[in-house]
């Protein structure tokens, strides 16, 4: 899409031909440009977590840009699938780990993919930025509130670059609402919906929760298989035995490790919302619950979790299943409503923003930023504030109660057991 | 005088609480087990007043009950221990959140913990106790502490429950419990005493010996590395040179924790020593150090950081500056040092001026930008975003005029422009004006951003006598029209000749229109059409409109010849021109795949109903259209969550062109469908789904193949066919369905199909969607089963009827199937209630048991009487031609029949024979085992 770009402006440029009105992502960022990398300052990454995301074809790359050069896993058939994905993928010989450490303190790596289950990404997050390395996290940021917090304080300490990964504040189809995240941030920043403002993710608007990834009670015990080193696995995670259910994929489904369609899906269909309401740098002061009684280890469904803000805005989770009927906003202004598809209540409404400034550019490109030294769109910062969305809600479903949250302290407002779920203790030797 | 009634509550209150604590009954004369197993039956609880007060009741008898509950939890594997978790978890969370009963529940957790003999089980009855804790049950802790296998939780809790520092102390004093897990602890607290201890674990373990024993690793032992980062949290100057030696980063940390203690000079010290450190991570960290104890005051470390050759520590350090940049110093120190700084560095200063917004520098930043400033080109990348974002009337200016400067600076400044928020109306308006090289981009730019107040200057340089101006006039024409223009653009259209022209005016004046609705639409471009030499000029508009009308006129122009029309028609967004497409793809091949595009988007936008949906794209597919076209199909099929569209997916998905799309289809229908759909047909198109996901390998399809594992494990195969019962095979029944197999039926056999041992019905109502037996019938005992899948069901059993018409009238008559018990009957009249001999007899008024249930039902036909059994129940029996008494027809010819209960003319109802048959009103109603004993021979 770039090139269509800039061959129309090279052509406008010499004068002859004109000037096509293309949608603005055809520009691509700012930082998306690559004139400025000569090939010495190829960057290196090792990706922690070689399973289902960590293998897929986003992120499992190589290029000029940054090559891949070391994987880390602690199930030695992820491993060696990798090592073989390596080769067919690239006809390159990866270095591989068992510990993370290892790959962190690896001299020849200068970026690290965190693509591990949650509850392995603070206490890597932070290694990392202790060892100078900068971050590419997979999402959800963190299982906790006070993990992500550490992570902030971390990357910030030694002058890292973080990069929380999920994109939809700045490109693609944002799920079934058929339309990118743009124009809304656009639309609600003209004021024409008026505020506040409720936003619906719910079926009814093109999100689904992904109710299948809930969790099993009554696990039985089963024998490791020989190529898991499960104690290392579930790392800072209470003891439980083993259980195939408990890893690979379905860790999921439970409270130790993940939180669920909302704790795993939670940040990518909420982090939009946040850029969207202009909520970057604060936090909702209530969560509150509609659901059936939650087990403490094995997630289960729920029907709604609504988050208001202080100045009134709602954001309105709603479970499959249990979606609003007929035809439903994604969001809802005093002024005005917007559904799917961008359809609005209001007439002529893509025109009449035409008119209005775009939405501030914002730094999309990874690479460039590691080597420019600037923030990411999605970073420590706004990735914290989106990540607590998510963890505050995962808080309320635990104990099935409303949830008052204090964005000055970031504590829970008169609730002493909620306040113990934002750092819950490490198991063993582990930190943060 | 409220008080006294309080006090009197309290009182009464008081001889009841404590009766329940030593009699251990409630209210009910429960005992305390019994309250148990109460609650236990009722979990998990769907809602929270449900939770609520199963939880009430359990906390009102702790702590018994909840020694009750621990001692039921079974080690893993040896039984379910759910409920009594959620039972444990729910009262935990209850008492926390009332405040009421939380010591008698602790009390209950306590002793549950000490009998508590498996691992797993006390591990998590410490947890929870660990979120109700208070002081009081810190020895609780200290007791597991050293355990094995408990010590990692106990200590863990014990480190985040207030006052527990002291326990902690004694424990790391007398070894009481694992060292790292004692590090922890005493770092999470904060807790300075641990200190000497922390420096006596590092010496023990040695230098060294703290590295991992293997050679290769460059990291400490995890032993090692939870004392030097306890040791950071809770140390003092005394540590610094241990600290430093083994871990810098540590050491950074632990003179954060000196400067905040307030040795400021220690601090400073150490980190100013560090920022010479040949680790970035580490002067960066140091330098925060600095900054945070100075503040402001640290501008000149600030000032001389910029001065490195580190572009990482360069902007940690502006990072760090950002919370004090209106400071003096610091200005007139980045503003002074600016002019001598290398490219790079300055691009840094550039980027932060624009991210943290510094508008001091914007002299600065458009230094970067001014013609004769010769800097690299990533400077002056780095100027035009941070232009953009101080923003000002100054940046605006030289934004502008870079519009027509090197490219890829005009390209950065047009994007930036478009996020411009202040007046560029009047400098675009002065650029376009002077007509310079940057008018072009400025044209381009106002199109874009609508500045329809412009509209008069873009006018008049549609004469302009500059070419290019000229032409980018016109295609940029359509972004500042107005509804006000159309007569203007109709009047330049019918004079103009050039074809470049022409389409730059057909777009405006689609434009132009848009404001209005499609009939206002339609009828201006109608109206300049009716006058116009050349309708075809028009089309676009018509096509925009996309009313009925508008698309008539595009498909008679398009009979008539006019490609025009088609490429119009192909631009229409609205359900109208959906058959007019379909028309165009079966006629002409060359245009079919357009075409077809089209269609299926326009199908896929419109309200139609599932079924219609499905029924245009198997069109769509049934012409064979190119994979793209099939893809898109099989997209749009995704979102149509009934049955046949699951079968028309699988189809597609062994074609390896098409294989990942048909795959998501099925996924998708199959996770959202309230259809039933064929056993062996849905596992299979599942599987191959599956392996599809799995070789497609994306983030997403993991999560597919997740789903549809989950999916396939919840397929239940269908039941065995049916056989006949000995005593109705003796008596001669005739199976006329066996689950399996329709060949004894015929009529609508789309709508009526064997799905998993069942007739799934999806028919609608009409004469032609109903199912009969090929066989004519006269007397008869037909035996049958059915189930409403859903609520609102009407069906019928149509007797002694013709084919293809109402069996209600044209048939001796219409035996009433119907979910009559849901609100949308509430009007119904009683002739028309389940079992009823429709409009004619009604049936005894039955409940239905819940949908998805299976009843029974015979219907015994014999001469004019009709008996109607459901469960056993008899609802109807009835002599029809006693209950008109004779007259099923009025006897004056007339429509108005009095003899009738819905005083309608039931010409069939004598009928000598006739079909047997099902007569659908719609989709949600299953049949099974249908069986005929024929008594007429």
């Amino acid at each position: 899409m770039d090139e269509s770009r800039r061959s129309f402006l090279k052509k406008a440029g010499a004068g002859a031909a004109l000037f096509t009105i293309l949608p603005r992502h055809v520009f691509g960022a700012m930082g998306g440009d690559k004139r400025y990398v000569a090939p010495s300052d190829q960057l290196t990454k090792g990706i922690i977590g070689v399973g289902g995301i960590g293998r897929s074809s986003n992120h499992f790359t190589s290029d000029e840009r940054c090559r891949l050069v070391a994987i880390c896993d602690v199930d030695t058939e992820h491993l060696q699938k990798g090592v073989e994905l390596g080769k067919r993928k690239f006809g390159q010989t990866l270095k591989t780990y068992h510990d993370y450490r290892d790959l962190i303190h690896d001299p020849n790596v200068d970026i690290v993919h965190i693509a591990t289950p949650p509850h392995w990404h603070g206490i890597m997050s932070v290694e990392a930025a202790r060892a100078g390395k900068d971050i590419f996290c997979e999402k959800p940021m963190t299982r906790t509130i006070g993990e992500s917090k550490r992570v902030r304080e971390a990357v910030r300490r030694s002058g890292r670059i973080f990069r929380l990964n999920t994109w939809f504040r700045f490109k693609d189809t944002f799920y079934g609402l058929g339309t990118e995240v743009e124009p809304l941030k656009k639309l609600v920043d003209s004021g024409l919906l008026g505020w506040p403002l409720t936003v619906r993710i719910s079926g009814a608007t093109g999100f689904a929760w992904k109710f299948f990834w809930t969790g099993r009670e009554n696990l039985v015990p089963e024998p490791v298989p020989s190529c898991l080193d499960y104690d290392f696995w579930l790392g800072p995670a209470p003891y439980k035995p083993y259980n195939p259910h408990r890893v690979h994929q379905t860790f999921r489904g439970y409270w130790d490790y993940d939180g669920g369609g909302l704790g795993d899906m939670g940040q990518h269909y909420i982090d939009p919302v946040q850029y969207i309401l202009g909520k970057d740098g604060t936090f909702p002061v209530k969560v509150e619950v509609d659901a059936p009684q939650q087990h403490p280890d094995a997630i289960g469904i729920w029907r709604s979790i609504t988050y208001t803000y202080e100045d009134g805005c709602k954001i309105i989770l709603e479970g499959e299943g249990f979606e609003s009927q007929g035809k439903v906003p994604y969001i809802e202004g005093p002024k005005g409503k917007v559904y799917k598809g961008f359809e609005c209540t209001i007439p002529n409404v893509m025109e009449l923003i035409a008119e209005m400034p775009d939405p501030e550019p914002q730094n999309t490109d990874f690479i460039d930023c590691v080597k420019t030294r600037q923030k990411f769109a999605l970073n420590e910062d706004n990735g914290h504030h989106s990540s607590t969305i998510v963890n505050m809600g995962v808080c309320a479903l635990r104990l099935g109660r409303t949830l008052r949250f204090d964005p000055g302290s970031q504590l829970f407002i008169g609730d002493e057991e909620a306040n113990r779920l934002i750092d819950q203790p490490m198991r063993g030797t582990w930190s943060l | 005088m409220k008080k006294t009634i309080l006090s009197i509550v309290l009182i009464l209150a008081i001889p009841a609480l404590t009766s329940l604590q030593a009699g251990a009954q409630d209210a009910r004369q429960r005992t305390v087990e019994t309250i148990v197993q109460d609650a236990l039956a009722q979990l998990p609880a769907q809602t929270a007043a449900d939770l609520d007060r199963e939880m009430a009741d359990i906390a009102a008898s702790a702590p018994r009950s909840v020694e009750i509950l621990a001692g039921m939890l079974l080690p893993a594997g040896q039984g379910e221990n759910s409920k009594v978790e959620y039972a444990l978890n729910g009262v935990v969370n209850h008492v926390a959140a009332s405040g009421k009963g939380a010591a008698d529940v602790r009390a209950g957790l306590v002793s549950g913990i000490r009998k508590c003999t498996d691992v797993a089980n006390t591990s998590f009855l410490l947890t929870l106790l660990g979120r109700i804790a208070t002081g009081d049950e810190i020895p609780v802790f200290v007791e597991y502490a050293g355990d094995d296998d408990l010590g990692s939780v106990a200590v863990g809790i014990l480190s985040g429950l207030p006052g527990s520092g002291d326990a902690i102390m004694d424990l790391v004093r007398t070894d009481g419990a694992s060292r790292p897990l004692l590090a922890y602890a005493v770092a999470r607290k904060g807790l300075a005493e641990a200190e000497p201890y922390l420096q006596q674990w590092i010496g023990e373990l040695g230098g060294d010996a703290g590295k991992d024993s293997d050679p290769s690793s460059k990291v400490d032992t995890p032993d090692m590395r939870s004392y030097l980062h306890a040791l950071s949290l809770c140390g003092s100057s005394a540590s610094l040179k241990l600290l430093k030696k083994e871990s810098p980063y540590d050491y950074v940390t632990l003179l954060d924790r000196i400067a905040r203690k307030g040795d400021y000079k220690t601090a400073l010290r150490g980190a100013e020593k560090l920022l010479k450190s040949d680790d970035t991570g580490i002067r960066c960290a140091a330098l925060g150090v600095i900054v945070s104890v100075k503040g402001a005051l640290a501008e000149k470390e600030v000032v001389a950081a910029l001065k490195d050759s580190d572009r990482e520590y360069r902007c940690a350090a502006l990072d760090y500056a950002a919370a004090f940049r209106m400071d003096g110093y610091l200005v007139k120190g980045i503003k002074s040092l600016f002019p001598s700084l290398p490219d790079d560095a300055r691009t840094d200063v550039v980027n932060w001026a624009g991210n943290v917004r510094v508008e001091w520098l914007l002299d600065e930043v458009l230094s970067c930008l001014s013609p004769d400033s010769a800097v690299s080109p990533e400077l002056a990348m780095a100027a035009v975003s941070a232009a953009g974002k101080i923003g000002g009337d100054r940046a605006a200016d030289a934004l502008v005029s870079l519009l027509s400067g090197d490219r890829e600076l005009a390209e950065a400044a047009y994007e930036v422009l478009l996020s411009f928020d202040g007046d560029l109306g009047s400098r675009l308006e002065r650029v376009i004006g002077d007509g310079g090289e940057s008018a072009l981009m400025a044209l381009s730019l106002a199109c874009e951003r609508r500045m329809s107040a412009l509209a008069p200057d873009v006018f008049a340089l549609l004469e302009s006598g500059r070419g290019d101006l000229r032409e980018q006039a016109y295609s940029s024409l359509w972004g500042f029209v107005t509804p006000d223009d159309c007569g203007k653009l109709g009047g330049m259209l019918e004079k103009s000749s050039d074809d470049f022209e022409i389409s730059a005016l057909q777009k405006a004046l689609c434009h132009a229109l848009k404001g209005l609705s499609p009939e206002e639409q339609y009828a201006k471009a109608a109206d300049l059409m009716s006058c116009s030499g050349n309708p075809a000029l028009y089309y676009p508009a018509l096509a925009q409109a996309g009313t009925k009308e508008a698309v008539e006129s595009l498909r008679k122009g398009y009979e008539a010849g006019s490609e025009d029309a088609f490429r119009a028609l192909m631009t229409v967004d609205s359900y109208p021109a959906a058959d007019v497409l379909l028309a165009i793809a079966q006629e002409d091949a060359g245009k079919a795949d357009a075409a077809l595009a089209r269609f299926v988007a326009l199908v896929k936008a419109s309200g139609q109903d599932g079924m219609a949906k499905v029924s245009r794209y198997a069109a769509a597919l049934n012409l064979n259209p190119g994979d793209e076209i099939r893809n898109e199909a099989l997209k749009a099929l995704a979102e149509v969550p009934v049955m046949p569209a699951f079968l028309l997916a699988s189809g597609y998905l062994d074609d390896k062109a098409t294989a990942y799309q048909a795959a998501n289809a099925v996924r998708s229908i199959a996770t959202k469908t309230a259809d039933e759909i064929d056993y062996k047909a849905e596992k299979a198109a599942l599987e191959k789904a599956m392996d599809i996901y799995a070789a497609a390998g994306g983030a997403d399809d993991g999560y597919a193949v997740d789903e549809i594992k989950k999916m396939l494990a919840g397929l239940q195969p269908p039941a065995e066919k049916f056989v006949l019962p000995e005593d109705e095979a003796r008596a001669g029944y005739e199976v006329l369905f066996d689950g399996t197999d329709l060949s004894k039926w015929t009529g609508d056999t789309t709508g009526y199909t064997p799905v998993n041992g069942t007739i799934y019905v999806t028919a609608g109502y009409g004469d032609t969607r109903n199912l009969y037996t090929k066989k004519e019938y006269r007397d008869f005992i037909l035996r049958f089963e059915f189930c409403f899948d859903r609520p609102g069901v009407n069906n019928g059993v149509g007797i002694r009827t013709p084919m293809g018409k109402d069996a209600a009238y044209w048939g001796m008559c219409e035996c009433q199937i119907l979910d009559h018990d849901d609100p949308i009957y509430k009007n119904l009249k009683e002739y028309q209630v389940h079992g009823s001999a429709y409009g004619i007899v009604p049936a005894k008024r039955i409940v239905h048991k819940p949908s998805g249930t299976w009843n029974f039902e015979e219907i015994k036909v014999v001469g004019d009487r009709i008996t109607v059994t459901l469960n056993g129940e008899v609802i109807l029996d009835a002599n029809l031609r006693e209950a008109c008494q004779g007259h099923n027809v009025s006897p004056d010819g007339g429509k108005y029949n009095p003899y009738t209960a819905d005083h309608k003319n039931h010409p069939g109802m004598f009928n000598e024979k006739g079909h047997v048959g099902f007569l659908g009103h719609g989709a949600g109603i299953k049949f099974r085992n249908v069986r005929i004993l024929d008594l007429s021979e």
